[in-house]
């Protein structure tokens, strides 16, 4: 992916004028070049922005022509209500986002998409899962992601500790061991390994199941999701030290933090999605004193 | 003086007869259906007399007098103790002085009013059944004239066979086995008391001489039956038979089987049927069969036999059969289909962050469902029997005992046979309570997945 010149190509004639506003403030962000569509055979693009009229149920076969064609990734604006406001098919490639959702969302949905693009560098997005780091280095958790999509975030709760990056990967084995050692056997290696200094998070190579192991109440992890009750639910309180394994499901928003500070923006998370969330923390504080953290999103 | 009189008995039926026989007298009824409660009013109240069911939900009647007993304020207030088998548990009251009767269940209500006076003087110094002495001039019998019957000689036709002689049989007409009383007492009370009496009367008339057993079916003279039915006799008769009602009202109070024979033709296969209102009472009291409890549990005021026949596997004709019987009962009726669907109804304290968006979610579904809050664990069991929820959610979190025995309840009550219960923890703990054993069907922890809550949703839409 061409990370310096990227370009996203908009079907401005179908498009509200509202979305073409919000596409052309996040790709200004991104250091994005926001096109017609008449400029396609020109242009490079990474992502193209579509509508779906009203009854269709077929992606127009232009747009497919050239998503196939060039590999590149669609978002679609549906005229039509969905089930679930923003729905990713085809292995993550097309985006489908019902027409009620609010601006935070599509300005979210369009910031996950230009992903790693411009001001967006700290951000990944994989088949199903976008994750995002924000705030200090000094104390950022460490984020390793397997080819598989199996994600792993070591938080380190103390800023002198220097452990987190070296002892993710065997952080990452532990729980990628699978059936091979006993949950109790897990737990001894993972509480041998970061003690008490350091949380761990990991979301499974199938997005199917989330591990925690969180040593400290302090420290929030927030379990953020409108599917669920309730719909922002902060699991440090959970897991006490232990392995907690919860069920993970499309529109889980996890946001750990490694500082102890008070995170109230849980609601805005599981309504908008983390990249919203993320928006909103990156206006309310200056970067650097923004405290470090890690938002991980199933789409 | 009016004295007050505290009858301790958990039959409404028994509780009905004594006020009615008690009332215009100089004596006060005060009920209580529970020994508890019978204590507490009686140590407040410190009646006159207490009339005591040898049964009671909550304790025996001997247990009832040995706290009686034990507390001055009681302990020497007359005890009529009441019970169907009262010769057998006469000796378990042996120790108890303040037990001065024992009156057989049923009772006439004139002997009821003699035993309590009796009770009342004898604890006011008069020995009980003692003879009173009577002192000064024997008095004469005054003579009264024997009516004579005047007017034209009865034209009907004239009794024939031999008139049989001595005397006439007297006092209560006797018992036995009561008949054909399945099914139609259910519909009516008054009608089938009268029913019953009826045909008490008529076995009761069949011991009087063959001359006057004209008088069922076929018309009585007029005549006859004003020579016959004198005032004083037909007030003797109702005087027999007022323990007759007493005990055809214990038999309503013991309802059966469900029977068929007054609900008229089978229902059609596309009738819709729903429980009654006070389902859960009436269904205490009668027995079913498996396939009678099959119906009932898909009885939703939103399916068809036909419907409810292809759930359970049943024969159709077999099935609307059973509903008969059932609508005979007062247990369901046929209504119309799509009444509102049954509500959710939920314990948990988080308001705003558990029960309001479920509040939400639910009312945004394709079958929207109302969500009932209720604030404590006791009050499950009674809204449940109420509103006859699909699914009953409980914070299980705390008081897992309490919140235990009421599944166990909900779960042994056949009125709520399918309802579906989940138990909601705080925290995903290692090892969650025993809530499955105690009748829960899943045991959730927070934060909870709304489509793990649509597996007990959808079934409940379908139905």
């Amino acid at each position: 992916m061409n990370l310096a010149n990227a370009q996203v190509i908009a079907d401005t004639d179908r498009l509200d004028e509202a979305v073409v506003a919000e596409l052309g403030a996040v790709c200004a962000r991104a250091s994005a070049e926001v096109l017609p569509w008449r400029s396609l055979s020109a242009s490079q693009p990474i992502l193209i922005v579509g509508a779906l009229r009203r009854g269709e149920r077929q992606i127009p076969s232009p747009l497919l022509d050239v998503a196939n064609a060039r590999g590149i990734a669609l978002l679609l604006i549906s005229d039509d209500p969905l089930v679930r406001p923003v729905v990713a098919t085809h292995g993550g490639r097309v985006t489908l986002v019902a027409p009620s959702v609010s601006r935070a969302r599509l300005r979210g949905t369009i910031r996950m998409l230009l992903a790693r693009h411009g001001k967006f560098a700290r951000e990944q997005l994989h088949r199903h899962v976008w994750t995002a780091t924000f705030g200090s280095h000094v104390q950022a958790p460490v984020l390793l992601q397997d080819s598989g999509g199996a994600v792993t975030a070591v938080f380190p709760f103390n800023p002198g500790w220097s452990g987190a990056e070296p002892l993710s990967v065997e952080a990452h084995q532990i729980v990628c061991a699978g059936n091979s050692i006993d949950d109790e056997e897990r737990q001894r290696q993972l509480r041998e390994l970061f003690g008490s200094v350091a949380g761990m998070i990991h979301l499974s190579r199938d997005a199917q199941q989330w591990t925690l192991y969180w040593p400290s109440s302090v420290y929030p992890v927030l379990l953020c999701s409108v599917h669920r009750l309730p719909a922002v639910c902060n699991l440090a309180a959970q897991a006490d030290a232990q392995v907690v394994h919860l069920a993970a499901s499309p529109g889980d928003v996890v946001v750990g933090l490694s500082s102890p500070v008070h995170l109230q923006h849980g609601a805005l998370a599981a309504a908008d999605g983390g990249a919203a969330l993320l928006d909103d923390l990156e206006a309310a504080a200056d970067k650097r004193s923004l405290a470090g953290g890690l938002i991980v999103e199933i789409r | 003086m009016t004295r007050d009189v505290l009858v301790i008995d958990d039959s409404a039926t028994v509780r009905k007869l004594v006020e009615i026989s008690l009332r215009g007298r100089l004596l006060r009824a005060h009920f209580a259906d529970s020994g508890a409660e019978g204590l507490r009013t009686a140590f407040a109240l410190r009646p006159s007399a207490i009339l005591l069911d040898f049964m009671l939900p909550d304790m025996t009647g001997v247990e009832v007098c040995r706290a009686l007993a034990a507390d001055p304020r009681t302990q020497s207030i007359p005890i009529l103790v009441v019970s169907a088998k009262h010769e057998r548990v006469r000796a378990e009251f042996q120790p108890f002085p303040s037990v001065v009767d024992f009156l057989g269940k049923p009772f006439a209500p004139s002997d009821l009013i003699a035993r309590i006076d009796r009770a009342i003087a004898g604890a006011a110094g008069a020995p009980v059944g003692a003879t009173p002495v009577l002192t000064g001039p024997v008095p004469t019998m005054p003579s009264v004239p024997l009516p004579v019957v005047t007017g034209p000689i009865p034209t009907g036709p004239i009794p024939t066979g031999p008139i049989p002689t001595g005397p006439i049989p007297t006092g209560p007409i006797p018992t036995g086995s009561i008949p054909t009383v399945r099914g139609e007492h259910r519909r009516d009370p008054g009608e089938r008391a009268a029913k019953l009496l009826f045909a008490r009367l008529r076995d009761g008339l069949a011991l009087l001489p063959s001359q006057f057993r004209s008088l069922e079916p076929g018309p009585i003279a007029p005549q006859l039956a004003k020579r016959l039915l004198t005032p004083q006799v037909v007030e003797g008769i109702l005087a027999d038979l007022r323990p007759l009602v007493a005990e055809l009202l214990e038999v309503e109070h013991n309802v059966r089987r469900p029977d068929d024979s007054l609900a008229g033709p089978p229902p059609p296969a596309d009738s819709v049927i729903d429980r009654v209102p006070g389902f859960s009472a009436r269904v205490q009291t009668v027995h079913l069969s498996s396939l009678d409890r099959r119906i009932l549990a898909h009885a939703d005021g939103r399916s068809s036999i036909a419907e409810i026949a292809r759930r359970i596997a049943a024969d159709p004709d077999g099935v609307s059969a059973a509903v008969r019987g059932l609508i005979g009962s007062g247990l369901v009726h046929e209504t119309q289909a799509g009444t509102r669907p049954r509500p959710v109804v939920i314990c948990e304290p988080d308001v705003e962050s558990f029960q309001e968006p479920l509040r939400s979610l639910l009312a945004r579904r394709a079958t929207s469902r109302e969500l009932i809050a209720v604030e404590r664990v006791d009050e499950l069991v009674g809204v449940a029997r109420q509103r006859q929820p699909c699914l009953v959610m409980v914070n299980a979190t705390s008081r897992v005992a309490e919140v235990c025995a009421v599944a166990q309840t909900l779960r042994a009550d056949l009125a709520l046979s399918d309802l579906a219960m989940v138990a909601v923890l705080e925290a995903r703990v290692e090892r969650p309570p025993d809530l499955l054993t105690a009748g829960f069907d899943a045991v959730l922890a927070k934060p909870v997945m709304v489509n793990e809550l649509e597996r007990f949703l959808i079934p409940a839409d379908l139905r």
